[in-house]
């Protein structure tokens, strides 16, 4: 197996297994609404005048769709790139706990993916003929 | 369309719908077994003034849920007086995981497979005092406060 090969096979178990993370945490916060307000934050709930159950609920939409994205490998490097940092604030506002760093982790992992694309079986590669993989040129 | 956008569309599929299951799957068949479980107690217990029951299935009617168990085990006696550790340390697994925090006692037998840290650390605490790992873990999180008072059933005596 080539350097390439190796590179993109783990880009694309990369890009599934966060997609999978994100619509996991999406269909459960569709799911039971109320385990997750208490990790809304406060300003969130100010700034948008939305009840806490609100925020879930559209947070996990946004989380479903986003991971659907992703699945396919439709605007992988975009979406990747959104996710990350929408999970790093959610990481940053739950503090250094144990949830918190490795969500930290899950954030860096999903920016990472970003940069580095979606690698084998994207849908953008599929329809637009575009590579979403580093190669070795 | 071609083999390869074709295997994208499956990939797809297959992991979202692999998501749905595992998300919305486990939580229909807790739902399920919490009416299931409202209905037994509800039934046994016809004639007895006890918290009407929510239909949502959320933290406050498994607490609820709870409350009846407590009062069908332990007699409403264990919830005004409180519990001591020899009380608590008999609910020490999955299936009835009570833990003393910071002096107040919790059960944590829902929580154990809603824990976002695994369910391993919610399973180290039951039937003890968990206030240690608990301050480690989560001491400057008031949200995760918030969430640990939904499980509060009495104090430690």
């Amino acid at each position: 197996m080539s350097n390439t090969s190796r590179i993109k096979i783990g880009i694309t178990l990369l890009r599934i297994a966060l997609a999978f993370v994100f619509l996991w945490f999406g269909f459960s916060q569709l799911s039971d609404t109320s385990m997750w307000t208490a990790f809304v934050p406060q300003w969130a709930i100010n700034i948008t005048g939305l009840s806490a159950g609100l925020l879930v609920l559209i947070n996990g939409l946004l989380e479903i769709i986003a991971g659907s994205l992703l699945a396919f490998g439709i605007f992988t490097r975009i979406i990747a790139i959104l996710l990350g940092i929408h999970l790093f604030m959610i990481a940053l506002s739950v503090g250094f706990t144990a949830i918190g760093v490795r969500d930290i982790g899950l954030s860096l992992a999903t920016i990472t993916l970003g940069f580095l694309g979606g690698g084998m079986f994207t849908m953008t590669e599929n329809l637009e003929g575009k590579t979403e993989v580093i190669s070795n040129s | 369309m071609n083999s390869r956008i074709i295997s994208s569309i499956v990939i797809g599929i297959v992991v979202i719908t692999v998501a749905f299951f595992s998300a919305f799957g486990k939580d229909t068949v807790s739902r399920l077994s919490v009416d299931i479980e409202k209905q037994v107690t509800s039934d046994n217990t016809n004639n007895q003034s006890f918290p009407e029951v929510q239909p949502a299935v959320v933290v406050q009617p498994q607490v609820n849920t709870t409350m009846q168990g407590n009062m069908t085990d332990q007699g409403m006696g264990s919830m005004m007086s409180g519990y001591t550790l020899g009380q608590i340390s008999s609910h020490n697994s999955a299936t009835s995981c009570y833990s003393a925090i910071n002096g107040e006692v919790y059960d944590l037998t829902q929580w154990v497979n809603s824990h976002p840290g695994g369910r391993m650390t919610i399973l180290m605490i039951c039937g003890k005092d968990g206030s240690s790992l608990f301050n480690t873990q989560h001491r400057r999180s008031n949200r995760v406060s918030n969430i640990l008072a939904g499980f509060y059933i009495g104090n430690l005596n």
